[in-house]
């Protein structure tokens, strides 16, 4: 079944990024590594949704595109200015 | 492959194509630079194939609506964060690996001046903000 294919697929793209985030050997690889794990979670998220018919997974998945998203805009501007806001 | 429909799997294989291609390029290429270019491109087609399968899959109102809303803001903000990333290392002066091209900002490590300048906008702001209130 192709839902499955495509789950194991990103699955193992969330692993070859984790390695990436352990590793990195810089903090700027860490933050697009962890930015674009978020992206690959969102979108595991909207497989597992298919796959179980969990519709609840959606709104998880917006949730966590969001919290992505803002979490590099805060790593980035408190590596580059120092403060986060104020 | 008896359950096999087009409108449904065919950009569900395309997306995770796309995404594990992208996760090759995270691991494999050489600066944060390419790297970025892997990610912050790729994964945008990826997951957009994905969440065009996965509304087909689920073929429902409110699931739409909400694959809708999270391909919206993933079209955004992906290259708005790969931006913030590559600006940031680069005025914390990571040098990009590959060679040949021409730095016509010229400002590389130079992100205390970035810091100093913020931190006296912030303080002019502060004053002005203070001058309303008192």
């Amino acid at each position: 079944m192709i839902i499955n294919l495509a789950l194991g697929i990103v699955t193992l793209s969330v692993l070859l990024v984790t390695y990436r985030v352990l590793r990195g050997p810089s903090w700027g690889d860490r933050i697009m590594a962890f930015d674009f794990l978020s992206v690959n979670l969102v979108v595991l998220f909207a497989l597992i949704a298919v796959r179980t018919g969990y519709l609840v997974m959606l709104d998880a998945a917006l949730v966590l595109s969001l919290l992505g998203f803002l979490s590099t805009v805060a790593l980035t501007r408190y590596l580059l200015l120092g403060r986060v806001m104020k | 492959m008896d359950d096999f429909r087009l409108a449904r799997d065919l950009p569900i294989l395309f997306g995770a194509f796309f995404v594990l291609t992208a996760a090759i390029g995270v691991v494999r290429f050489p600066d944060l630079y390419s790297r970025l270019h892997a990610s912050s491109k790729l994964v945008t087609l990826g997951s957009a194939g994905i969440f065009l399968g996965v509304a087909f899959a689920l073929s429902d109102a409110a699931a739409f609506t909400r694959l809708a809303a999270v391909l919206l803001f993933q079209f955004l903000t992906t290259p708005l964060s790969a931006y913030l990333i590559a600006q940031a290392a680069y005025l914390r002066g990571l040098p990009p690996i590959l060679t040949g091209g021409v730095d016509e900002w010229g400002a590389l490590g130079r992100a205390d001046e970035v810091a100093q300048a913020d931190r006296e906008a912030q303080r002019l702001l502060a004053a002005e903000s203070g001058e309303d209130e008192g």
